[in-house]
């Protein structure tokens, strides 16, 4: 008696139509999460891409920015730039006997350091060519799955 | 029933209005992510655009880090003709097209005859200008500016017109056209030469178009120095970010070359040869001791920041097509005989005191050799022979040696191959071998002093340096390191031989310094011990023979000869003012050697025997 109220109940029309519209919101709601995923992932990607291309600009600006320094400085410390200061503020190249040699105790003419230079170390390699960065989410999905599916090949 | 047929129809409309409006969701996503509206696109049609990474050639300094050829940012600009049929505006792109000449001062036949041609070909860009520099571009921009501001044309091209004095940039920030409808400019790179003229034979010049280095160091190491700024077509999609390339700069060259000495010993051969009317000239200044070229003169120079000019493409592309004299090969004269007695002396034919009678003329192979002022000088030691510059006194010592031994010797020191210093256009120079077919033995006898014989300046540096050097000869170079990357490679001093004794080249030097000292020649610099050799070449004229009027003049030298630190070789061509290098050669190698020691920090023998003891 209570097993044929059950299925009675079940069967009745009202609860056919509830299963029905609720197995069409799950798959909405299915579908929807898969698609919001995919968007948010690919809005990551392409936000870091435009990031990176950016960053790519903004190294090309350096590096002009950084030559005109550059050029500025080689124009300001030219020779004939130079020579003329030196003119208006009294200077000139000595003559031959005109250079008195005095002798420093414990001093020897050295090359220098250099400090700009390194020798024993090697910069750092940052990898930026990042498989996310032209991975899709189908890509990824798939490439997952037959990682997963990868233990039960042969069986 | 009815109350049954009420509940269907309400489940089936919520179920249908979910389902629109799901399917309204999920078909918007779908169309974000898989639809691509062309027409939004900045160019339609496009999917990228062509760039250029900012990779800067690598920078050619002096050995104290005074840059000798650096970057600069230049502009292509743009104009844009679209539209130019229009009425109104035909003359507002003329206008921008005509400022455009006059400022960059633009000879593109093309443009101008653009201009001219009715009607107008539809195009739709066309560059005016293709390296704009960085101060022209700004008064370029501010002259358009105040043109649509209504200011009237002639005025503004009056204005563009003027000359500019060579100013300081206003603004190292990168110049952004976009604000012009009709202008569009696109920064790069392009080689720079802040010094113009100095060095300028060392360095070379790079072509603008093809970025490709000609001559000199430039060209010798343009894989090194060149820096990868190749165009590729960048993708505006995000996901291929990763393939635009990064800047790869070339790596910075280090010369050896000390640039205040090498403007002073510029100075100096160009008034040596404006002075005694000379057309063209060298000077090497070495250490002796590693090889280090501290100083390269030639001349005539051109100014390589401005190759295309005329006068520059002149002197670039001369007749014997010579862009440094230093490594172009000639008949040197007596300073040869240095290493005819350098053989002698190592060989053991002759001693220092070896007596030879001369008699004024010598036989060798059928030809009379004649001394330089066709006199007999009697009884000469070795050093006497030297001194006077006797050919026929080293014409016989080169028969003492034969013809075996002496090219044997000429060989050892590096006669007849490229030394490798790292420069573009070498001569190898030219000595005959003893077994061609076309050899005659006269030929030893007039080279052993040095005609009919053709070696270039930085091979006699070279040679010279095993006799200053205690019989070790090393090999000139010009580069003291590449730093790339945060990396330095300084190649090492390379020994190329010993083709003396030591011996020898202490009694050569002592020979030498004895010789310079007692005919007080012009070169000496007080102070400071030196020895040396003058050289004086008849120039063969082709259907003339050698005439004496036209002289290539030589001077080598060296010291401190306890120590020697530097080694100076002078070669003036063709003066008019004397024919001599004891008169034209030697004053220049005094001139260098005062500036060397100033420069180098070299005190005199007495107080640096002082500062020894």
């Amino acid at each position: 008696m209570k097993e044929s109220l059950i299925q009675a109940y079940s069967n009745s029309p009202r609860r056919q139509k509830l299963q029905l519209v609720g197995g069409i919101f799950i798959a909405i709601v299915l579908g929807a999460t898969m698609l919001v995923l995919y968007l948010v992932v690919s809005a990551r990607v392409v936000s870091m891409g435009r990031q990176l291309q950016q960053a790519k600009d903004d190294i090309d600006q350096l590096v002009y920015v950084s030559v005109n320094y550059s050029y500025q400085i080689d124009r300001l410390s030219r020779f004939e730039v130079m020579e003329t200061r030196a003119e208006e503020m009294g200077f000139r190249a000595p003559y031959p006997g005109e250079v008195f040699y005095v002798p420093v105790a414990g001093y020897t003419d050295g090359e220098g350091t250099v400090v700009e230079v390194v020798d024993d170390s090697r910069p750092a390699v940052i990898n930026v060519n990042l498989r996310e960065y032209h991975q899709t989410l189908l890509e990824w999905v798939g490439e997952q799955l037959s990682i997963f599916l990868r233990p039960f090949k042969g069986l | 029933m009815n109350e049954k047929i009420t509940y269907n129809w309400r489940y089936i409309s919520i179920a249908v209005l979910f389902s629109l409006f799901g399917l309204a969701i999920i078909a918007q996503m779908v169309r974000i992510q898989l639809t691509v509206n062309i027409s939004d696109l900045p160019s339609p049609g496009l999917l990228g655009q062509w760039e250029t990474a900012a990779s800067r050639r690598g920078l050619i300094l002096d050995r104290h880090g005074h840059v000798l050829a650096g970057n600069q940012t230049v502009y292509a600009v743009d104009v844009n003709f679209e539209n130019f049929n229009q009425p109104g505006e035909i003359e507002e792109v003329k206008a921008l097209a005509e400022l455009a000449i006059e400022v960059f001062q633009i000879n593109n036949q093309y443009l101008l005859g653009f201009l001219q041609q009715e009607p107008r070909p539809l195009t739709k860009n066309m560059t005016v200008e293709r390296f704009a520099a960085q101060a022209d571009l700004l008064r370029y921009l501010d002259l358009v500016e105040r043109y649509y501001a209504g200011e009237p044309l002639d005025s503004l091209e009056a204005e563009a017109v003027a000359p500019q004095p060579l100013s300081l940039l206003d603004s190292v920030e990168v110049i952004d056209c976009s604000n012009f409808v009709r202008v569009n400019c696109t920064p790069h790179l392009t080689r720079s030469y802040p010094e113009e003229k100095l060095a300028s034979n060392i360095l070379g010049f790079v072509m603008r178009d093809t970025k490709q280095g000609q001559l000199g160091v430039e060209e010798k190491f343009d894989s090194t120095l060149f820096g990868n700024d190749r165009s590729w077509w960048a993708l505006w999609d995000p996901h291929k970010a990763d393939q635009a390339p990064d800047p790869d700069h070339g790596a910075n060259i280090v010369l050896t070359i000390d640039a205040v000495l090498q403007e002073d010993v510029e100075g100096i051969l160009d008034n040596a040869i404006k002075k005694k009317g000379a057309i063209a000239g060298a000077v090497i200044v070495m250490d002796p001791q590693n090889g280090e070229i501290l100083a390269m003169a030639s001349s005539p120079r051109a100014d390589v920041s401005r190759y295309w000019d005329e006068s520059n493409s002149d002197i670039i592309n001369n007749n014997e097509n010579v862009f440094n004299y230093a490594i172009k090969s000639y008949e040197p004269g007596s300073v040869v005989k240095v290493l005819t007695m350098a053989a002698a002396l190592d060989a053991g034919v002759v001693e220092p005191d070896t007596e030879f009678i001369d008699e004024g003329k010598i036989e060798v192979g059928g030809v009379t050799i004649k001394n330089w002022n066709e006199e007999a000088w009697g009884p000469q030691d070795m050093t006497g022979c030297l001194q006077h510059s006797l050919n026929v006194c080293l014409a016989w010592v080169a028969t003492q040696l034969e013809s075996e031994q002496f090219y044997n010797y000429m060989q050892a020191f590096g006669f007849g191959q490229l030394t490798g210093i790292e420069l573009a256009g070498e001569s190898p120079g030219l000595v005959k071998s003893y077994w061609s077919p076309d050899y005659t033995r006269s030929e030893l006898g007039t080279n052993a002093f040095g005609q009919g014989i053709e070696i270039t300046p930085i091979q006699m540096v070279k040679a010279i340096s095993a006799v200053a050097n205690n019989g070790e000869m090393v090999a000139p170079r010009i580069i003291h390191s590449v730093v790339d990357d945060g990396y330095r490679y300084t190649p090492p001093k390379t020994v190329v031989g010993h083709p003396i004794s030591a011996e020898t080249a202490e009694t050569l030097t002592e020979m030498l310094h004895q010789s310079l000292q007692n005919e007080s020649s012009l070169a000496l610099v007080p102070g400071y011990s030196l020895a040396g050799k003058t050289g004086t070449a008849e120039i063969y004229v082709p259907g003339l023979g050698y005439k004496s009027s036209a002289t290539n003049t030589s001077f080598v030298g060296w010291g401190p000869i306890d120590d020697p630190q530097f080694l100076v070789y002078v070669w003036i061509s063709k003066p008019s003012a004397s024919i001599w290098g004891s008169e034209i050669a030697a004053p220049v190698f005094q001139k260098v050697v005062q500036k060397v020691v100033i420069q180098l920090g070299i005190p005199p023998d007495a107080v640096r025997m002082a500062l020894q003891d």
